[in-house]
């Protein structure tokens, strides 16, 4: 019997090792990207150029390249716009598909079904087919190179999503609570205000990231409507600066890791919600 | 007394919907009927011209060798891309669902390039697979040939019909963990007294997944498929930051911008836009159907 139970413990760590290497091979290949560009981040030039192995370490770190993209790269004005950008339309749109989303769920309606199917499907539309009238309309109304052009069409595109979420996130909540505040005296906007939003805490938080990774990220739209180079935000800005510095790889590697700190920052903390939110949106 | 206070809220009701609806239908129907309208039109150049062309534009686009090139790569790279996610995704889920020491740490790492842009996938692949050859060799070609990999060295987006294979990489290196984290969930939901009677019956561990989990995970994969190729139809900043705009690495999106920014075809351009909006709803509507439908007699 012990030798049984020897054999089977056995067999569960060899199992074990082999699943271990399997998973610590494909974490290096993962790793790899990064690792890389944070080495040719502190790399000066003519160190790049002597030492092109991917995992050749500087003999001195060269820590001004980070200042050379951040400064003279631009990347301090770039993370700048898009943070205001970000936190500008991401609470603006949260509030507004709030809104909606509560009417939907929680006030007397007609066509509900209808209403919440013209956003949903409007959530296909990709950016491409919005850009030939972008270019039109925003040049006749002056909305090209603001960013009122950009939060409107921002906002526009994000309402679809933050409908579904909330929407599904209202739907749980328990219409005893609807009557109960009634009694408390709550109108129907203190209802929403003071108790659906407050409760709703982990949709927002939710929505708020996917939204906020979303929009810092954007690139396509932000291409067509912003064109002045103190005025782009991170995507545009990078790719500005891909043009710039194509032949030095150092500043170029300093400044994309720069760009990806708050994403990093934001997933570290907040990855449980990504993912849930992301599948949320999948299952409804 | 009564009907008044329901006026009431459904006044309120009209206020709290009127925003979205207004900008839904500006930015998103109204958008698509424009570009529907320019489209069909003759528009070619700065000044606007409505002139009814009917489908003459969808017509030129056919016969577009370009077009033709557009088209391949986008099979190429769908079926690479949502097939390499798929496959890694789920690879990568089983492993995690071993009960493993470490595995938040693991998921986390598979997870993150997810989390970032297109571009910045771009920016760092690109040196990777930095094509250069001899003495200018880099990246992973210069990797390969330190470990005597010679034959791994390629010339990835450059190489002749088959470049758009090389984007499919970062691509896959990018959104696999996302797979992986849906597969993980569709794991999770399988009841484990389900895999118990399996093993008490004396099922292996390859069988019980062959026979029972993978079957039940059917309709993560079909999610799955719709997220990945849907986003494999608007493929566009990964491109340029690796390459830029290359006509062998051409997609459609490309395509559409270089019409009608660098060339002002924005009848042509438009009837691109149009194209890429069929393909996503023929892929993305019946989905939505059958999820109402479910959701509706529950």
């Amino acid at each position: 019997m012990t030798m049984e139970n020897t054999k089977l413990i056995n067999k569960k760590i060899y199992k074990n090792v082999f699943m271990y290497m399997g998973l610590f091979a494909l974490a290096a290949i993962w790793f790899i990207p990064m690792v890389t560009v944070f080495l040719s981040s502190i790399k000066s030039q003519s160190e790049y150029y002597s030492s092109m192995g991917l995992f050749d370490l500087p003999n001195k770190i060269y820590w001004p390249n980070y200042i050379d993209a951040w400064r003279i790269g631009k990347l301090g004005t770039y993370m700048r716009n898009g943070l205001f950008v970000s936190l500008v339309k991401v609470p603006l749109g949260i509030f507004v598909e709030a809104m909606a989303a509560f009417a939907l769920t929680r006030l007397p309606i007609k066509h509900k079904t209808p209403i919440f199917l013209y956003f949903l499907l409007g959530m296909m539309l990709p950016a491409q087919v919005a850009l030939v009238p972008i270019n039109i309309a925003f040049n006749k109304l002056h909305l090209i190179n603001t960013y009122f052009g950009l939060f409107y069409v921002y906002i526009g595109f994000g309402i679809g999503f933050g409908i579904l979420i909330l929407r599904g996130f209202f739907k749980t909540i328990p219409e005893e609570l609807d009557d109960a505040a009634k009694i408390d005296g709550c109108n129907r906007w203190q209802l929403f205000t003071k108790i659906i939003l407050p409760i709703s805490k982990p949709a927002i938080a939710t929505l708020f990231i996917i939204d906020f990774l979303g929009t810092w990220n954007e690139f396509i739209l932000a291409s067509v409507i912003i064109y002045d180079n103190n005025m782009k935000t991170v995507s545009t800005g990078l790719m500005n600066f891909i043009g710039e510095y194509s032949t030095n790889q150092g500043v170029l590697s300093a400044g994309v890791l720069m760009s990806i700190i708050p994403v990093l920052i934001v997933f570290l903390f907040f990855q449980r919600y990504i993912v849930e939110g992301m599948s949320g949106a999948v299952k409804s | 007394m009564r009907s008044k206070k329901i006026d009431k809220d459904t006044i309120l009701a009209f206020f709290l919907v009127l925003p979205s609806i207004l900008a839904v239908f500006v930015f998103i129907y109204g958008f698509i009927f424009w570009s529907v309208r320019v489209s069909l039109s003759d528009w070619v150049g700065l000044m606007p011209n409505y002139d009814w062309a009917g489908l003459q534009n969808y017509i030129t686009l056919f016969q577009d060798p370009r077009f033709h090139i557009d088209i391949r790569n986008t099979v190429i790279f769908t079926v690479l891309f949502v097939g390499g996610c798929l496959f890694l995704g789920l690879m990568l889920a089983i492993l995690l669902d071993q009960g493993l020491r470490g595995e938040n740490f693991f998921r986390s790492l598979f997870i993150f390039p997810m989390a970032i842009s297109f571009i910045v996938t771009g920016v760092v692949w690109r040196w990777l697979m930095n094509p250069a050859m001899g003495s200018r060799m880099s990246g992973l070609n210069l990797l390969f040939s330190q470990f005597g990999l010679d034959f791994l060295v390629n010339k990835w987006h450059t190489t002749p019909d088959w470049g758009i294979a090389a984007i499919a990489i970062p691509a896959i290196w990018q959104m696999s963990g996302y797979t992986m984290a849906l597969y993980l969930g569709g794991l999770r939901a399988v009841p484990d007294s389900l895999r118990e009677a399996a093993r008490v019956d004396g099922a292996s561990e390859i069988l019980i997944y062959r026979k029972i989990v993978l079957p039940l995970l059917w309709p993560v994969t079909l999610s799955a498929v719709i997220i990945l190729g849907h986003m494999s139809l608007k493929v566009f900043d990964l491109i340029i930051a690796v390459a830029g705009k290359q006509v062998a690495l051409d997609v459609p999106s490309i395509y559409m911008w270089t019409m009608t920014f660098d060339g002002q075809f924005y009848g042509r351009g438009a009837s691109v836009g149009i194209l890429l909006l069929i393909s996503v709803a023929v892929l993305v509507i019946p989905y939505l159907y059958t999820s109402l439908r479910e959701e509706s007699t529950l």
